[in-house]
């Protein structure tokens, strides 16, 4: 039963319960809700990732030739298989994936790549084809079918995403639990009250405000539950997934969380900054599953790690790549099926304007994680059927 | 017919941000009053030093110098987003920037990285703002922006780049599949084989690249060119409607109303597609008046409309970027050629509490954070420290009161009858005024 099903089963969904601040159904139910459900962390990774120099194809010349300069020596690779190895800066992913608890996707894109960082985003944002336009992101229909508060999309940065807006429902973007409590904790937002207008946007904005402030109490009151004591290592993303682990150790009702890593823009010299972002994202991972491993909550956590667009096998003259396709996606989570470990190949002898070609459409990927994690229907969010991958 | 107050407050916000009520014009004459916000319109382009274009330098650069060279360019776009929000707050321009700004939504184009694109299209924008349609619509075909934007140049006889053809139908004339079908697309990219501009940005067709061929668009057979079919969309009353019933949404409300709409498509396709006898219409038109309090308001409108009650300088161009990107719209930084999407997109959790508190941050002069800006990424590559930032400078209050001292502050702040929140602002002070600001009554129009 999920929550909306649950709500109007036992009658809270009626007009009287209207007044009834969401948050506090929410809170009140809390036991009965997301019983078989787990939760999606997403991590972005802005400016389009280099994914052959993440997972090397060392064992195909292709790569070698293209990439003269920046090639990673097989010597230096934390091997996968006679074919494939893991950047050295990525250890800790390497650990996961020996554990099998991390599955390579590689070659994951969608027909007639768009090569602009903005619009390429978009369409992953909101799991479009190329050439459609969408208002709202495959996490805010999902949001819009089955949730109620803004508090269960967290997505800890300065905006929100478009992955996160829904038509109905949005999540809410925090980068700190506390000064968002603070910004709309006041005297005056409480004493506030619902007009019941025959304006319809106004009861809109004022429902909003309920929300939002209720989300901003309630984020802010788990948060406080408990201390995480954990080491984290430094720099902003590491404290941003100390954060979700927070919020996730306080037994919080929210199925999604979403942060972002930016910087992978590298047409320059890329290997100082890659190596830089690499070391972040490997330490700020590795701790954070162990964060949750360490109480239990890992099983019930799927960690979704992609970017908008990998780079062109060649490399450039500038020690750079420039924007490519297809790319490498990661998926964590305890219990991927043996299926899982067979999407690593790319074909570096088959390319498309210089990028090797997609063979795994994103938006199956987005159908994995809605089915299992999220144990919603898919087509109910994404509007269509994908090839499925059989991850879970 | 009596033009009462309220109906001036509601039209001179809706069309000009704001407007001190000691300035609005006293004719009690409907009519009059809107000719009056017509003729008082000062068309300033917008300007910058730039150095002379010469592309040819450019290619000989190296790639340091190139870099360089884009960093600068970068930076002077962003003075032009400055200085054209600088520009809203204008009291003898507050129209024509909303149109142009209305423009900027329907021929939504990235030029956030390129001063010379965002001069040529902004201005030729907002030349025609309230102009002909028709030559709007073939001025930016044919600008180096579009057809940098939207793939004009890899559009080659024998290879067809579909780009430009479908935005031009889907979202620019006739609205997505009115009319038109895959096949149509695909011809029309042909007859748009050759568009190109030469390297100072004038428009040309290159012949050796253009698709002579006989072509089948909208079920008519003949070697059509690209005005050919700009001409035939125009024909099309589906691009009237397309066009009015965006206008409606943008500054009337998101419900749309069929009848209305055929209304204002009349008046536009009877007119040849004049804007000006569109807008006058409208603000007109009775039901503009009963949709008070039902718009809301987008970020920009929402920053310049404060502005201009406070007479304020927004001092800071790196603080109103950053208020921009919070509050999900930058100026020549569409999301995609679609647009913002407006009304109810605009507000989420994060979005509308820092709207809340925006008013009172700036009024108690306090500060802003810096930490959530577009440069984060850049930052955070970079490892430098945050930096909070100034946003404002001092309230004039007494300026204030004197501009508005015969008004009734709850009527001219607030446009919907919420008559608890009325009750409790019979009489206000200057806290008063801030209380009104920070309510969701007031990220309305």
């Amino acid at each position: 039963m999920d929550r909306r099903e649950f709500l109007s089963k036992t009658g809270i969904i009626t007009a009287g319960a209207i007044l009834v601040p969401s948050f506090l159904k929410a809170n009140t139910f809390s036991s009965q809700l997301n019983l078989s459900k787990k939760r999606l962390v997403v991590i972005q990774l802005s400016g389009g990732n280099d994914g052959l120099n993440a997972v090397v194809p060392y064992g195909l010349d292709e790569y070698y030739t293209n990439r003269s300069v920046l090639g990673v020596a097989q010597s230096e690779l934390l091997k996968i298989d006679d074919k494939f190895g893991f950047n050295p800066q990525l250890s800790g992913l390497h650990r996961l994936q020996q554990k099998g608890w991390l599955s390579i996707i590689n070659s994951v894109g969608y027909p007639n790549p768009n090569r602009s960082h903005f619009r390429s985003m978009d369409i992953w944002h909101t799991a479009s084809d190329s050439n459609e336009y969408k208002q709202t992101g495959w996490l805010g229909s999902y949001l819009d079918n089955n949730c109620e508060n803004a508090f269960e999309g967290i997505e800890i940065g300065g905006s929100l995403s478009l992955s996160m807006k829904g038509q109905t429902n949005s999540g809410v973007a925090l980068t700190d639990p506390k000064a968002f409590y603070d910004t709309i904790h006041s005297d005056f937002f409480d004493a506030l009250q619902h007009p019941n207008s025959q304006n319809n946007e106004l009861n809109f904005l004022y429902k909003v405000l309920n929300d939002t402030k209720n989300s901003a109490k309630y984020i802010f009151d788990q948060y406080k539950l408990k201390t995480n004591s954990t080491d984290y290592p430094k720099g902003e993303f590491a404290k941003q997934l100390k954060k979700i682990a927070t919020l996730i150790k306080s037994d919080i009702q929210t199925p999604i969380f979403y942060t972002t890593l930016g910087g992978f823009d590298t047409h320059v010299n890329q290997k100082g900054t890659q190596d830089y972002l690499f070391g972040q994202l490997d330490g700020g991972v590795t701790a954070f599953v162990n964060d949750l491993e360490k109480d239990d909550l890992l099983k019930d956590t799927t960690i979704l790690i992609f970017s908008e667009f990998g780079r062109r096998l060649k490399e450039n003259a500038s020690r750079g790549t420039d924007h490519g396709a297809a790319n490498a996606l990661f998926v964590i989570d305890t219990n991927l099926s043996k299926k899982a470990h067979g999407y690593n190949q790319i074909d570096l002898s088959d390319l498309e304007n210089g990028d090797p070609k997609f063979k795994v459409d994103f938006r199956s990927v987005y159908q994995e994680v809605l089915t299992s994690t999220l144990g919603v229907n898919s087509q109910e969010v994404l509007g269509n059927q994908y090839k499925e991958l059989g991850l879970f | 017919m009596d033009f009462n107050v309220k109906e001036k407050y509601h039209l001179s916000q809706r069309a000009e941000f704001f407007v001190h009520h000691q300035q609005l014009d006293t004719t009690t004459d409907r009519a009059r009053f809107v000719d009056g916000i017509f003729d008082r319109q000062v068309n300033k382009s917008l300007f910058i030093k730039l150095p002379k274009w010469n592309p040819k330098s450019f290619k000989n650069k190296s790639e340091k110098q190139k870099r360089e060279i884009r960093k600068e360019r970068r930076q002077q776009a962003k003075q032009l987003n400055y200085l054209w929000f600088k520009q809203m707050l204008d009291s003898d321009k507050g129209f024509i920037e909303k149109m142009t700004l209305f423009w900027h939504g329907h021929f939504a184009c990235r030029t956030i990285d390129d001063p010379y694109l965002t001069l040529e299209m902004n201005n030729l924008l907002r030349n025609n703002a309230l102009g002909n349609f028709k030559t709007l619509l073939f001025a930016v075909a044919k600008s180096a922006s579009m057809i940098n934007y939207l793939h004009l140049r890899q559009n080659k006889k024998g290879q067809a780049n579909e780009d430009f053809a479908r935005e031009l139908c889907e979202l620019f004339t006739l609205g997505r599949d009115v009319d038109y079908t895959e096949k149509d697309v695909s011809e029309i990219a042909r007859a748009f084989t050759g568009w190109r501009t030469d390297e100072y940005g004038k428009h040309l067709v290159v012949d050796r690249i253009h698709d002579n061929g006989e072509k089948t668009i909208f079920g008519k057979t003949g070697n059509f060119n690209g005005e050919d079919v700009l001409n035939m969309l125009l024909d099309n009353k589906h691009t009237s409607d397309f066009i009015v019933t965006k206008v409606y949404k943008f500054f009337v409300k998101e419900d749309v109303n069929k009848e209305h709409i055929k209304e204002l498509s009349a008046v536009f396709y009877d007119s040849k597609y004049d804007i000006t006898s569109l807008m006058k219409f409208l603000f007109n038109a009775d039901w503009f008046y009963e949709s008070k309090g039902q718009l809301i308001k987008g970020p920009i409108e929402f920053l310049v409309g404060f502005g201009k009650m406070f007479d304020l300088k927004y001092p800071h161009q790196k603080a109103i970027q950053g208020i921009q990107y919070y509050l999900g719209q930058v100026l020549f930084d569409p999301p995609n050629v679609a647009g913002c999407a407006g009304g109810r997109h605009w507000i989420d959790a994060s979005r509308f509490a820092l709207r809340l508190r925006l008013p009172s941050l700036i009024l108690n002069r306090g500060y802003v954070m810096d930490e959530l800006s577009p440069e984060l990424d850049e930052m955070l590559a970079k490892k430098q420290k945050k930096q909070d930032f100034k946003f404002s400078e001092p309230i004039n209050w007494d300026q204030f009161w004197k501009n508005n001292k015969e008004a009734n502050l709850f009527d001219l702040l607030i446009r919907n009858e919420n008559n608890q929140l009325k009750e409790n602002h019979k009489e206000v002070n200057n806290t008063g005024v801030i209380h009104l600001l920070s309510t969701p009554d007031f990220q309305l129009t």
